[in-house]
């Protein structure tokens, strides 16, 4: 008798139900328990007289302090402290909108657009006249070189890694050109021990890669005046850190100082090593 | 001729396999997103908080206020139109002083109530739009301040995580 061939059975499937009873349960629960926006605090010192009496008298200066201060005005910051105060850090506004049509950045001098005339996307969408502003991504101050406060200025430009950060060189001085900033090159960031080798195709400690697909990734954009503060403020930092309120600073502005501008300078002083940051209005704000 | 009655075959199974795909991913980005921690603070809906280098994280609830376009709000309640803070000249908002004021009076009477001490004043988280005016941010942190919450702090978003 012919021996019967065996049929191989028919393989069964893995039954994906419980697995997916478990995935529908926790999807929610993650859901629930996932930030999408990760919030922090910026804290800020208020004087202690405020909780006793509001309209009390501060409390008399102390000779021997710093006081420094910063001073945001419309188109300038300057720094203040005992007995002086630093050269004017001229900068120009520019505003930059994302476009929701094309999901594209424009840029704009705030003096040039107005209800009258809003920002234009570059595929030709006009942002709403009356709530352009509250669609600014980024207020960026670029910084001017002024010979005299009549000069329009000339915008100072500086090379920035890839992580944003300004290059300075072996005399604490911005770097201006990138064939300053080659592999090879020995430069710093505004961070405390810093100092760097670039390089190309190779990370390392105390070695940054700069390139990327083989080519150069550093760029050459108009210097932030947040970033010529910092580098005062670090310098200022080292120099009195003796001093009884040497982490102590005052951020004074304009009344119409947007809140994003006093976020940027507070960031910078904390950075700098100024932990207890007051605030204070401008004279006649 | 009499018409051939439709033979239907087996009902097939639904194949779960792609579904299962874009479940793992899902499940994976938020395993990725989760925050252990939990977030004492949220965002308001119609406000673009300013973005700082800042990782500090409140580490105890808080008062919240919030300074719309529209509206000063202390825990979610409107207490007086923005406008109002912008126009005025004093640097107290007496609206907004006799709420915080209120909340400050039962903050320690819940406290002692409980047996703790009292010191160092109220925690209150302020909100602002990234655009809002400094005079008005000013107006409220003096309000705050006078009305007995020092521990002022700014909701920010985190640097990398906009």
């Amino acid at each position: 008798m012919a021996k019967q061939l065996k049929k191989a059975p028919k393989q069964k499937e893995m039954d994906m139900l419980p697995v997916m009873s478990l995935m529908t349960v926790l999807i929610p629960v993650l859901l629930t328990m996932t930030a999408f926006q990760k919030l922090a605090i910026v804290e800020i010192n208020l004087p202690e007289r405020s909780e006793i009496a509001f309209e009390s008298e501060p409390p008399p200066p102390d000779d021997n302090a710093l006081n420094l201060t910063v001073a945001l005005s419309s188109g300038y910051v300057e720094i203040w402290a005992r007995g002086g105060s630093l050269p004017k850090v001229f900068f120009k506004e520019m505003w930059t909108f994302r476009c929701k049509s094309d999901n594209d950045t424009i840029t704009y001098d705030p003096s040039t657009i107005g209800a009258s005339n809003p920002p234009k996307c570059q595929d030709g969408t006009v942002l709403d006249a009356e709530k352009f502003k509250y669609s600014i991504e980024t207020i960026h101050l670029w910084t001017l070189h002024k010979e005299s406060e009549e000069d329009p200025g000339k915008i100072e430009m500086s090379v920035y890694s890839r992580s944003d950060s300004a290059y300075l060189d072996g005399n604490n001085e911005f770097i201006t050109e990138k064939s300053a900033a080659q592999p090879g090159s020995t430069v710093a960031t505004l961070s405390e021990s810093s100092s760097r080798r670039l390089a190309c195709g190779q990370s390392a400690v105390g070695v940054e890669d700069i390139c990327s697909d083989g080519k150069l990734a550093i760029t050459l954009r108009p210097r932030s005046a947040y970033d010529e503060l910092a580098k005062s403020l670090i310098m200022i930092h080292n120099r009195f850190i003796d001093s009884p309120d040497a982490d102590n600073i005052i951020v004074l502005a304009d009344d119409d100082t947007a809140f994003d501008k006093i976020i940027n300078i507070m960031d910078r002083a904390r950075d700098a090593g100024f932990f207890k940051i007051n605030l204070s209005k401008l004279a006649g704000g | 001729m009499a018409r051939k009655s439709r033979q239907y075959g087996e009902p097939s199974d639904l194949s779960l396999t792609s579904m299962m795909d874009v479940m793992t991913i899902i499940l994976v980005f938020l395993i990725k997103q989760v925050d252990t921690e939990g977030q004492l603070v949220t965002a308001a809906e119609n406000l673009v908080l300013p973005v700082s280098t800042s990782t500090k994280v409140p580490k105890e609830v808080s008062l919240g206020l919030i300074v719309d376009h529209n509206w000063v709000l202390v825990d979610g309640q409107q207490v007086v139109e923005t406008s109002v803070v912008s126009e005025q000249d004093s640097l107290m908002v007496a609206a907004l002083d006799a709420v915080l004021r209120e909340k400050r009076e039962n903050e320690k009477a819940a406290l002692l109530a409980k047996g703790e001490s009292d010191e160092g004043g109220g925690n209150i988280i302020v909100q602002l739009d990234k655009n809002t005016a400094y005079d008005i941010m000013f107006k409220v942190m003096a309000t705050c301040g006078a009305s007995g919450f020092t521990n002022v702090a700014f909701a920010v978003t985190m640097k990398g995580e906009e």
